[in-house]
């Protein structure tokens, strides 16, 4: 924690894209140049740092408090299960985590244990623990979508947006699980140190979700 | 191949010795009395007396007759499950301890911590309050950092609860969306809720009622507040009046959304921050409910700093 900068982690690719345009409309990371190389860009005349990193690792770098605030999607919040603030939801970067497979896979299975493919084991535990459905996790790193066609997994726990890519694999949705957007998230010690900073760019964004 | 010299080691070693016995030096002239607490304790009861404590947060243990047990992840159970038993009526207790305490992060790694604490048990709220408040505000100073402590009580809160007669399920949700001060899932509890519009209004400004008791006295003028509430409020303004004025306006900033991780406090409940460190520093509140698990109810009030941390940051003049 640099105590005279505020340093905000932004998530790299769409979602801090996205997030970056919203600095841009309530005055904030004019200069931040995203399609340069550099990985952190510091506001002299505001104090204030935007770091750039792997969206799982903003919460990584919000919790240590190395970075003050940071832009994230509620899917890697619960995911990561961290001791932040969870200030503020920004409306952009909306999808569903949803239960996805084959057009006739039944879900829940009371004589049998349902074999599900995903990035989010800890999301799917709590999920199904509460449905009491019994599970075998298999955690992939990318194109979840294969495990069903070849017979790895039952079903997949994933992100959708568009519902194309499952299309395109012969999947359909089975179940909405819940819906997810990108946050704004606070150090819990830079939340104290810093208020004023931090609740200036909290006020200008709930501003520009009123207009 | 640089490496830790005998020199570096046996200096780290003074220096967390003089932090200690600055520390200690504090307390035992207030005439606190040191004492030592388990190393152990029962998996099912601390889970019980600490409902929305992580469960894969503990370090478990299989004793040899089977019984599941975790290594002391705080100090305070530990001290109260021994003294408890012991209890004579009107007695007061002053006592402290410098215990390591252990927890697992979410890797499922162990981590040690060197926790500094006292408690007072029995005898007077708003002069034990005063006591242990004004020992953890004076004991962060002796090592010139730059501090925060947040303060609240307890009753606050629980007094809304009471007054927004939740389900034990509702009370939980509302308390996780409270301790993550989560606005987003806060808005939506209100809007699937049956509340008053008055308590709706008033939670959904949860979060604002910070900062100075003048300002948060402001804030709450148009609502109707109850007994528990109230009392609650009160406690804080003597808590208050009995601090200088620089040191309410360098140090302390109340928050009435602040809520610990553990459920057992009931009245005045605070937590310190340095910087650079990413968790408090200083944890501490008044905890009554626990010796109920005993059978009792006895006054019960307490800190504890996290020594580890503090080693880190500070300069120790010797």
């Amino acid at each position: 924690m640099n105590n005279d900068v505020l340093t905000i982690a932004l998530p790299k690719g769409r979602l801090g894209d996205d997030a970056l345009v919203r600095f841009r409309q309530i005055g904030y990371a004019d200069f931040v140049d995203e399609s340069s190389r550099k990985l952190i860009f510091t506001d002299e005349d505001k104090k204030i740092r935007y770091m750039f990193v792997k969206p799982v690792d903003v919460i990584t770098y919000v919790e240590q408090g190395v970075a003050d605030i940071g832009i994230i999607g509620r899917d890697t919040i619960l995911e990561e299960q961290a001791d932040i603030y969870e200030l503020l939801d920004l409306g952009f970067g909306k999808c569903k985590f949803s239960i996805a497979g084959k057009k006739d896979q039944a879900i829940y299975k009371t004589d049998s244990v349902l074999k599900i493919a995903t990035k989010y084991p800890k999301i799917t535990m709590d999920y199904f623990k509460k449905k009491e459905q019994k599970i075998e996790l298999i955690k992939l790193n990318g194109s979840v979508e294969l495990a069903p066609l070849v017979g790895l997994s039952d079903v997949i726990v994933d992100i959708v947006e568009t519902g194309s890519t499952l299309k395109a694999n012969g999947l359909m949705v089975l179940e909405d699980m819940f819906d997810v957007s990108a946050k704004l998230i606070a150090n819990r010690v830079s939340y104290r140190f810093k208020f004023n900073e931090i609740m200036t760019i909290v006020k200008a964004f709930e501003a520009l979700e009123g207009e | 191949m640089t490496k830790l010299t005998l020199d570096d080691t046996l200096k780290y070693y003074q220096k967390k010795y003089l932090v200690k016995k600055r520390l200690e030096d504090k307390v035992t002239s207030e005439g606190f009395i040191m004492v030592e607490p388990a190393y152990f304790e029962d998996y099912e009861r601390f889970v019980k007396m600490n409902k929305r404590i992580k469960k894969d947060s503990m370090v478990q243990v299989l004793s040899n007759d089977g019984n599941l047990l975790i290594l002391r992840p705080d100090a305070t159970t530990s001290i109260i499950k021994e003294l408890m038993p012991k209890w004579r009526n009107n007695s007061q207790l002053k006592v402290f301890y410098d215990a390591t305490t252990f927890t697992k992060n979410q890797n499922g790694l162990i981590e040690e911590k060197q926790q500094f604490g006292t408690e007072i048990l029995g005898g007077n709220i708003e002069e034990s309050d005063r006591i242990i408040f004004n020992l953890a505000l004076d004991s962060l100073k002796t090592f010139k950092l730059q501090f925060i402590i947040e303060v609240n009580n307890s009753k606050f809160l629980n007094g809304l609860f009471k007054a927004l007669n939740l389900t034990d399920n509702d009370e939980q949700t509302l308390k996780e969306i409270i301790y993550y001060k989560n606005t987003f899932e806060l808005d939506r509890f209100i809007s699937e809720s049956s509340f008053e519009p008055y308590y709706k209004d008033l939670l959904k400004n949860i979060f604002t009622l910070q900062g100075s008791l003048e300002e948060i006295d402001t804030l709450l003028n148009k609502y109707p507040l109850n007994k528990q509430m109230i009392e609650g409020l009160n406690e804080l303004t003597a808590l208050s009046s009995a601090l200088s004025k620089e040191d309410l306006n360098q140090y302390i900033r109340f928050d009435l959304s602040l809520l610990s991780k553990y459920d057992y406090y009931n009245g005045l409940t605070f937590k310190g921050y340095i910087q650079n460190v990413s968790t408090p520093i200083l944890n501490g509140g008044r905890y009554d409910p626990l010796t109920k698990l005993f059978g009792l109810n006895i006054e019960a009030i307490g800190f504890s700093i996290n020594t580890t941390d503090i080693l880190k940051e500070a300069s120790i003049d010797e």
